[in-house]
């Protein structure tokens, strides 16, 4: 099999300014594994270490110790080359949680040829790549628009386009839904789907949406630092319990199902259902 | 009895230029006293500018703003006065934390209103304590804090000036599940102490269902719907109209419902849920004399 597209073993960071005399790594000891090709969430509490895995995997942070291949590339290498950087830049693209922090131009168009033009590519070529990335997040009717006049779901669009126009292998997706209302959401959802199941882009999804973390291939789930639990959706989001000890939740279907066994004594299995699946199980006890 | 009446408000953006924006279309509305109002709408539905208006950061261009009868802008240079009435957080407050300490900080504005040391004290324990802070963390610089950490300290600030009316703008933004519960629980439990009113704008359909008494839903400059939570989110088709989602737990039940179950439809919270379906179980079992 060929190499993972990206790889952590035993990565831990600390940030310059904490306390050196408490044991307080960002990040503690962290091995994880992402496909090429696979959708990946990150769940975890605030201040898990999920931003800082994100930013050690896209060389914005060095790891203290442990290694990080990309596309079997070892990135903590402490010979690596200024084009090694630019190279891992190239394949792991990054959208942030607010897109005002990372658009530039005052034109849409513009501002997705941002990343191509830095790639010193020919303009035929970013205008092909322009194209292809305003289509891809369904955004071509707006090229010619001021980018602060869109909203925020739109805004967003147009990030991961700037990103997508770069041809990258996978993307970080950095809580990029956290301010969009549900409709908003439900844009970038959808984009992000069709990236991955389309165009074969990896997907690091890091977000406090467990209904969003449930569409995924892998959940990973930090706490203090440390990767917590790890499997499909179905493996992680059937410990409700230990979900909850780890601050975060579970859809609430997943939520009422865990509820009524306890409340009523059934053995309904505990995993990810969808609308049809739930109320079908749910009616079909209270035929029983 | 209400403590906000909203008369014919007009609001426009960019008047008489291109881009002009009707961001208030004669919108009238009323906000209880003694409760927490929830106000949702889609992106640019006008909910920001509906909580500027409460303050008198910003001025309709016609219409009247009544907080306690009152008309703020009766004399527009005592406005000041509505902002010690009518306290305002907003969205990501943490990136206006300024002081050396945190206590310094939350202090500054009851100092602003000219309180004595000792009631600034008093103020101070009661508001981090509602914001499930320690007292130890008073001497620290809230720019070493966490980022959940400092988003309660920006609010016990505003907490601190026991404002008749508290208004916050997407106050769980960004947290953790944990980190929502915590700080929405605590914004009820001042609610449900102070006797204060209490405002919540967020996209959160789920936190909106479980925090809030009553609902406003803004939709293109209008209020569309308003009333008792039970009332407003059972009333999933205008939801999902404006672009919103009913709660994830109320598209199951009324899912249930399309399927022929017997079940109210004005649930909305999971243990609402369990204890509907809990019911139906057991006198179905009883029915059939199980």
């Amino acid at each position: 099999m060929s190499n993972p597209l990206i790889k952590l073993e035993n990565v831990s960071y600390k940030y310059p300014n904490s306390d050196l005399e408490e044991n307080n790594f960002a990040v503690h000891d962290v091995s994880f594994e992402i496909g090429k090709g696979e959708f990946v969430a990150i769940l975890g509490h605030n201040g898990s270490g999920k931003s800082t895995s994100a930013k050690l995997i896209n060389m914005i942070l060095t790891a203290d110790s442990g290694k990080i291949y990309i596309d079997g590339k070892d990135i903590t290498d402490e010979g690596i080359s200024d084009e090694d950087v630019f190279e891992v830049r190239k394949k792991i693209g990054m959208v942030f949680q607010n897109p005002d922090n990372q658009i530039v131009a005052t034109v849409v168009e513009e501002d997705v040829a941002f990343g191509p033009e830095n790639l010193g590519l020919p303009p035929e070529e970013i205008r092909k790549r322009v194209d292809y990335a305003l289509e891809t997040v369904g955004m071509q009717e707006y090229a010619r628009h001021a980018p602060h006049k869109l909203s925020g779901g739109q805004k967003q669009r147009i990030a991961i386009a700037g990103t997508i126009a770069m041809k990258p292998q996978c993307i970080v997706f950095d809580e990029s839904t956290a301010m969009l209302d549900p409709q908003g959401r439900k844009e970038v959802m959808n984009t992000i789907k069709r990236l991955n199941r389309e165009e074969g882009i990896a997907i690091v999804l890091i977000t406090h949406y467990m209904n969003e973390a449930v569409q995924a291939d892998k959940v990973i789930v930090m706490k203090n630092g440390s990767v917590y639990l790890e499997g499909t959706p179905n493996q992680v989001f059937s410990q409700p319990d230990k979900l909850w000890e780890a601050g975060l939740e579970v859809p609430q279907s997943i939520e009422l199902i865990d509820k009524l066994n306890k409340e009523l004594s059934l053995d309904i299995p505990l995993k990810v259902y969808d609308l049809e699946e739930c109320t079908s199980i749910i009616k079909e006890k209270l035929e029983a | 009895m209400s403590i906000v009446e909203l008369k014919e408000i007009n609001f426009v953006y960019g008047k008489k230029t291109p881009y002009e924006i009707k961001a208030l279309d004669n919108v009238n509305l009323c906000i209880e006293e003694n409760c927490i109002t929830g106000i949702i709408g889609h992106t640019g539905s006008g909910k920001s500018t509906l909580v500027q208006l409460l303050n008198g950061l910003i001025r309709a261009d016609s219409g009247t703003v009544y907080i306690d009868g009152k008309d703020i802008w009766e004399k527009p240079k005592e406005i000041n006065r509505v902002r010690f009435i009518v306290g305002m957080v907003m969205q990501y407050p943490e990136y206006q934390l300024f002081a050396d300490t945190v206590k310094e900080d939350i202090a500054f504005g009851p100092k602003n209103m000219g309180l004595s040391d000792d009631e600034i004290e008093k103020r101070i324990a009661q508001s981090i304590e509602f914001c499930g802070l320690d007292k130890s963390i008073l001497d620290k610089s809230p720019f070493d804090l966490s980022g959940g950490q400092k988003r309660r300290v920006a609010l016990a600030g505003v907490m601190a000036m026991n404002p008749k009316i508290l208004v916050l703008d997407e106050p769980a933004a960004g947290l953790d599940p944990k980190g929502r519960r915590e700080i929405l629980g605590g914004i009820k439990e001042y609610q449900r102490k102070s006797g204060n009113s209490v405002v919540i704008v967020s996209h959160s359909m789920e936190d909106m269902a479980m925090y809030c008494d009553r609902a406003i839903v803004m939709s293109h400059a209008r209020v569309v719907a308003s009333g008792t939570c039970e009332e407003v989110f059972s009333q999933h088709e205008l939801l999902l109209e404006v672009g919103l989602d009913v709660p994830e737990i109320t598209g199951i039940i009324l899912a249930l419902r399309e399927k022929g179950v017997d079940i109210p439809n004005n649930i909305y919270t999971v243990d609402g849920a369990v204890q509907a379906i809990k019911s139906l179980y057991l006198s179905g079992r009883n029915g059939r004399g199980v």
